[in-house]
């Protein structure tokens, strides 16, 4: 069990935003979290990562409290990427994915950090963009580049706050291709979105989230027209397409 | 496919090495130029030496006047200029890289015109001569530890405007501006009620030239400059990762509020030494990151130096032009530096984002 989370609550001033949150990840899984904006999905990944305090409630990182890890401890076990990445600064592609090796070095990128970081540009295809600066790339390669740098850290439990958003399909794809290898090596995923067809396709389980609480959190195969329904306030009709799901919206109920 | 995609790792690598090459041998050349400029500058000034007035001095050991114009005057002079031009360079830099905001330096933030209003009313209030106990500090030193607590109060003042409001750094500037001029009318109404004497020594404070420390300041200047400079050297990998947000910055187990605190706290006082000893130099600071970032910026680390090193040459320069251009008369550099910066200032402004 890589993640335990017991009886959370979070609240933004007054605000209860997560209430009663109680969940278990176990490895080599992708895990999506669903739920309208504002259900608290981002606030819970931000728990997780411990750049949130809860107010009450246990987060357990390998059974152990995240409390008690250092920042760079945690560096090494937990990778975020946040919905959205400043990047005013000049940085190229090979740059941005060595950050991910900060917490394994001390002062200095050492040559190991330098192959772990070439090896990633090759195994995610960006060695053609490797120099460039990534401010002049386009939204779809940037967030590509996000993740890799996620994967270089090799951390065994990943956080991906809306990686698709304001994404072309290509891109869409290539990420959830990139998310399902990084399963595939036994590691933890835990994904914010909002396409549920995606969703219902890559995904081994769904949580979905209202108003601050677990609503559902079942298989993807379980995610029926009635739940979306009470979840979102949206009447949606399913289509069967090659064992999965495809969710197509049709009506606002008031 | 294996063996192809280890050739493109190396190849990489490689290119990641010429490319890290590359800036190495931009802060070598900063390095080269900045002797070259030195030496040249011990030549320059209100009184001419020649190569064989050099050699008297240091080799067949002359005393005189010679020895002293060199030995006194024109080396801490120069040496003041490398170290203070550095120190703003890298104070500058880091205030842009913390405050995210591309305007930030000393200057711009009203931190130098705080500094120079500390001095000016030490000069003109502050009179111990009526408590001999107290009358040794009454000498130059004075003036230095007045503006260094004026420029701390400004640094707070900023400090708190960014912190406590995630002030936009729209906001953050135009505090600095608001500062400046604040601390600008309190150094005319000071210089309103100085004497001639003071207010000759307020107008000189002002307008910024090393050529007025003596070795021991300079021996302070260099060691507050090294002590920065090797603490933003050495944690330059996660002052870049700041650059990328607070939250990424912290899942990388970069603690960014120690940080920002320690690199704010380590500008200041750096520059609060520079300008309490040799008065307000503006642009220094705000200019020279621009200037390396247009050259070649390469990773955090490589732009806190390679600011630094540019910043030290730019005011060796400057201050050679300040002695040569009116020569006899020696214009304070801090005059020059203003008459550049500032069409270089504007030049900033309406560039704006697309240098970022």
């Amino acid at each position: 069990m890589i993640l335990k989370i017991e009886a959370l609550n979070f609240a933004y001033n007054k605000e209860r935003v997560l209430k009663n949150i109680n969940l278990e990840a176990e490895k080599g899984k992708l895990i999506t979290l669903i739920g309208p904006n504002g259900s608290g999905k981002s606030t819970l990944l931000k728990c997780i990562n411990n750049y949130l305090v809860p107010n009450q409630g246990i987060i357990k990182i390998k059974n152990k409290n995240i409390k008690d890890f250092t920042k760079k401890e945690l560096a090494k076990i937990i990778a975020y990427v946040p919905q959205a990445s400043e990047t005013k600064f000049n940085l190229n592609v090979f740059e941005t994915i060595l950050m991910g090796r900060k917490a394994h070095s001390g002062w200095k990128a050492t040559q190991k950090d330098k192959g772990i970081t070439a090896r990633v540009i090759c195994e995610m295809k960006l060695e053609k963009i490797a120099f460039k600066d990534i401010n002049n790339l386009s939204g779809g390669q940037r967030q590509k580049i996000f993740i890799a740098r996620a994967v270089a850290q090799e951390a065994e439990l990943i956080l991906l706050d809306e990686p698709t958003n304001n994404l072309d399909l290509k891109h869409q794809l290539e990420i959830f291709e990139m998310i399902e290898k990084e399963v595939n090596t036994g590691k933890t995923v835990i994904v914010t979105m909002h396409d549920l067809s995606l969703v219902n396709r890559f995904s081994d389980r769904i949580i979905m989230l209202k108003d601050g609480e677990v609503y559902s959190d079942d298989t993807a195969y379980s995610l029926s027209a009635s739940k979306i329904n009470s979840v979102y306030g949206v009447e949606v009709s399913l289509k069967d397409h090659k064992g999965s799901k495809i969710i197509i919206p049709e009506k606002v109920v008031i | 496919m294996e063996t192809n995609e280890l050739s493109i790792e190396k190849k990489i690598i490689k290119e990641e090495k010429k490319n890290s090459n590359k800036i190495i041998f931009l802060s070598l050349g900063l390095i080269l130029l900045i002797i070259l400029a030195s030496i040249y500058s011990l030549f320059v000034g209100a009184a001419e030496l020649d190569f064989s007035d050099l050699v008297r001095v240091i080799f067949e050991g002359e005393r005189g006047m010679i020895y002293n114009i060199i030995w006194n005057i024109r080396l801490p002079a120069i040496l003041t200029a490398l170290t203070a031009g550095m120190g703003l360079s890298l104070a500058g830099v880091v205030m842009q890289s913390i405050l995210k905001n591309p305007l930030a330096s000393p200057f711009t933030l009203g931190i130098s015109h705080a500094a120079a209003f500390g001095a000016a009313f030490a000069i003109v209030v502050v009179d111990f001569s009526n408590f001999p106990l107290l009358s040794f500090l009454d000498g130059f030193y004075l003036p230095s530890v007045s503006a260094f607590i004026f420029s701390q109060l400004a640094v707070i003042i900023v400090l708190l405007i960014s912190v406590k409001q995630q002030a936009s750094r729209e906001s953050i500037v135009l505090a600095g501006i608001a500062l400046s001029s604040l601390f600008t009318a309190g150094t005319t109404a000071l210089e309103f009620f100085a004497d001639d004497l003071e207010l000759a020594s307020v107008i000189y404070w002002t307008f910024g030239d090393p050529g007025r420390t003596n070795w021991n300041q300079f021996f302070i200047i260099l060691t507050v400059l090294l002590i920065s400079l090797v603490y933003f050297i050495y944690q330059g990998w996660s002052y870049g990762i700041l650059n990328s947000g607070d939250e990424l910055a912290a899942s990388l187990g970069v603690d960014s509020k120690r940080l920002r605190l320690f690199a704010m706290t380590a500008a200041s006082i750096l520059t609060a030494v520079i300008i309490s000893f040799v008065g307000v130099i503006g642009f220094i600071g705000l200019v020279t990151p621009h200037i390396i970032k247009k050259i070649a910026a390469g990773n955090q680390r490589q732009l806190f130096f390679n600011s630094a090193l540019a910043g030290g040459l730019l005011l060796i320069i400057a201050d050679n032009l300040a002695r040569t251009l009116f020569r006899p008369v020696v214009l304070p550099v801090g005059v020059l530096t203003a008459f550049l910066g500032a069409p270089l200032f504007i030049y900033l402004i309406v560039k704006g984002r697309q240098i970022w």
